[in-house]
């Protein structure tokens, strides 16, 4: 396929051109590029990241079977975790070969873990809830601080996930009864602002990448986690149990949804971009979709979104990959019989052909197309 | 194999934007001039376009298959018959009117594909044969061909070889599984494997031939997950519980080093595809993980004594093993995907994010 986007010398003589860079850009930024660090594809990412894990998971179990082997009291894991941290963290910026790099992967994971284990330990005894917040706040922690001491962006992306997911694990606690839901869903739509704030524009930044990708998997993990605790009594995602406009009842929802518009109103260059009708429509559906469907089907559109504003290909499939699922949700939790169910799914599918049909006929959509 | 790539000569992203303006060398208005010229809304139009049909279509059908649902026992068997028949028509009128090969007309021979299978099962109801459900599945696979065929619309042909896969697991259950003396797991992986070997092989073929609606490479990575997966998993079985094997367990392991061999051919010297060949790659690691975890279980652990020791021994070993192998597979990716200029700070969106790992 032909790729629409101009070269980067292109860019870069046309910014000379205009006066808006010196005459020796290319030079420059052929020598800064040379020496930039390279990029990863994102499968050979991906096979990292797996053997990371489980490597990580041999050492883990490894480490605990020794503790439990040689230690009389009780293990200390929290300084043994902070060791295999510390050192992970020197292994990583020292490594020359992937070996010694995927080690540092691992030993930093195993080490992750033991400090949360440590912590969790440290304070058992505490009550449940305090317990839960402990663990919670040191994997936060731990994660800002590993943010700073790690370079790699794998690293980084692994260190704030595991973060994240803790905390999805610790709210998603029943123990916390009544409270468990609204904790859930509090968390998430945190996460939904977090990911807009950096997808915004700051996920143009490397660094930030890999946090924005971190918060992305969380919330999607914090939904699934709302559904499968809302399945049993056909809660659904939202506070309207299932029902028609469940957006018009869910918080959750609305607080996607503003993710979403303020991600289209920063990709589209702010506010007074309303004025041109793409955006304008993009808008208008984005406040259509909050109002109709619920916080899953928004999180895909969000992920979809945010990887076309942010050029970021794995957002993009995130958000693809996980919508069928998420419609198949809502239509499925609709609490209406199902003669309404087909005939809300038949109208909602000739809405979107219409609105297809309506678009490929506006001009920008012809010049665009 | 592609020459090194010059990246300047590789399309401009957001990322080497913000490495160039980091680095000095744009300050914030060329760096808001460079991003105006990325040329993106080419890419959102086309991206909602595509959502706006597929869902639409997806959503359509759906209610339409609801509703007949809905009113099933009130209908009579002509009503029945009608009605799908007459969705099955109008779907493929409007292909036919939009043009079968747009996009549109291709959504619409989807449809036609979906109610050829609902028609068949319609009438499966209304005249009861007996037969097994794998039956209608075959005829559905048979007759859904020829949409199929009209629409060149790769996701449709791989949503017609989940169906023939569906086919031929339903008739290993109902008609194989049974006829045997023993029941041969292995041979259904092996079917399935070689399912995804057709459909990859005319991907392959249909690609040589330069047919343009082709051109887009995640069928073959999905194609060659498929083999590789459906291969792996007799293998596994294998190295878990040697005792059960049988002929079918033997061949898949040919097969399975057969398809490596090839698909390194293919996809590293003829045309280079890193995606396809980190799948191999990935299988091959865990294979070799599994088959080391079988072996160091089987020298180190004694079952009779609870040696914590030994099972140290045995963790500390699998995670070495681990780590050199996938090390062992990064490294030659990642000296493949330097070579090729797949490496270079934009050289594509799709990348992993940042430096090496």
């Amino acid at each position: 396929m032909i790729d629409p986007r101009p070269s980067l010398r292109t860019v870069l003589e046309r910014l000379a051109a205009d006066g808006l860079a010196t005459a020796d850009v290319v030079a420059e930024s052929a020598r800064v590029l040379a020496a930039a660090p390279r990029r990863t594809p994102w499968y050979l990412t991906a096979l990292t990241a797996i053997g990371a894990w489980l490597a990580a998971l041999f050492l883990l179990a490894a480490l605990m079977l020794l503790l439990n082997l040689v230690s009389t009291g009780k293990p200390p894991f929290l300084g043994i975790g902070v060791a295999l941290v510390v050192a992970a963290t020197f292994q990583g910026r020292t490594a020359r070969t992937l070996f010694f790099a995927q080690g540092a992967l691992a030993v930093s994971l195993a080490g992750q873990l033991t400090v949360l284990i440590g912590v969790g330990d440290a304070v058992h005894g505490a009550s449940g809830i305090e317990d839960r917040l402990w663990i919670s706040g040191a994997a936060l922690a731990q994660a800002v601080i590993l943010h700073f001491l790690y370079t790699q962006p794998l690293h980084r992306l692994l260190a704030s996930l595991l973060a994240l997911l803790t905390l999805v694990v610790m709210f998603a606690e029943r123990r916390w009864d009544a409270a468990t839901p609204l904790i859930l869903k509090s968390y998430a739509g945190a996460l939904a602002l977090a990911l807009a704030a950096l997808g915004g524009g700051a996920w143009t930044r490397e660094d930030l990448r890999p946090v924005g990708r971190a918060v992305g998997g969380a919330l999607v993990v914090a939904l699934c986690v709302i559904m499968d605790q809302g399945s049993g009594h056909g809660g659904g995602l939202g506070w309207s149990g299932g029902a028609l406009l469940p957006g018009l009842g869910d918080p959750l929802g609305i607080v996607v949804g503003a993710a979403l518009i303020l991600v289209l109103l920063r990709a589209a260059g702010g506010p007074a971009s309303v004025r041109r009708e793409p955006v304008a429509l993009a808008l208008a559906g984005a406040l259509a979709l909050t109002l109709l469907t619920d916080a899953g089907v928004l999180t895909s559109v969000l992920l979809c979104v945010l990887g076309l504003a942010a050029d970021d290909d794995l957002a993009w499939v995130a958000g693809g990959i996980t919508l069928p699922f998420v419609l198949g949700h809502y239509y499925y939790s609709l609490q209406v019989s199902l003669l309404a169910k087909s005939g809300a799914l038949a109208a909602s599918g000739a809405v979107l052909l219409v609105a297809a049909a309506y678009l490929a006929r506006r001009p920008w959509a012809r010049e665009e197309g | 194999m592609k020459n090194a790539v010059d990246p300047l000569d590789l399309p401009a992203d957001a990322a080497t934007l913000a490495t160039l303006r980091a680095a000095g060398v744009l300050d914030a208005r060329a760096h808001a001039a460079a991003w105006a010229m990325l040329v993106r809304p080419p890419r959102w139009w086309r991206w909602v376009r595509r959502l706006l049909l597929g869902l639409g279509t997806c959503l359509v059908l759906a209610g339409a298959v609801f509703f007949l649902a809905y009113n099933w026992a009130d209908l009579g068997r002509f009503a029945k018959l009608g009605l799908v028949q007459a969705l099955l028509v109008g779907c493929a009128g409007a292909a036919w009117a939009l043009g079968p090969t747009r996009l549109g007309g291709q959504l619409c021979l989807c449809g036609a594909a979906l109610f050829t299978g609902l028609l068949l099962a319609v009438f499966g109801q209304v005249y009861q044969t007996g037969a097994d459900v794998w039956n209608l599945f075959a005829a559905w696979t048979a007759l859904a061909l020829g949409w199929v065929l009209v629409a060149d619309f790769p996701p449709l042909w791989i949503a017609w070889l989940a169906l023939g896969s569906v086919t031929w697991s339903a008739a290993w259950q109902q008609a194989l599984e049974g006829a045997q003396p023993r029941s041969h797991q292995e041979a259904l992986f092996v079917g399935l494997a070689a399912i995804a070997v057709v459909g990859l092989v005319a991907y392959e073929v249909g690609r040589r031939r330069g047919l343009a609606w082709l051109a887009d490479r995640w069928p073959r990575a999905l194609l060659v997950l498929a083999v590789v997966g459906w291969l792996a998993c007799p293998i596994f079985a294998l190295i878990v519980d040697p005792g059960d094997s049988d002929l079918f367990g033997t061949a898949s392991c040919l097969a399975y080093v057969g398809v490596l061999v090839l698909g390194d051919h293919l996809y590293r010297r003829r045309e280079l595809d890193l995606p396809a060949l980190a799948i191999g790659a990935l299988s091959v690691c865990l294979l070799v993980v599994t088959l080391t975890g079988k072996l160091f279980f089987e020298m180190l652990i004694d079952r009779s004594s609870r040696d914590e020791w030994a099972w140290i021994a045995f963790m500390l070993l699998e995670g070495l093993v681990t780590l050199t192998v996938f090390a062992l597979a990064g490294r030659g990716l990642l000296r493949l995907a330097r070579a090729s200029g797949e490496g270079a700070p934009n050289a594509g969106r799709a990348a992993g994010g940042g430096g090496t790992p």
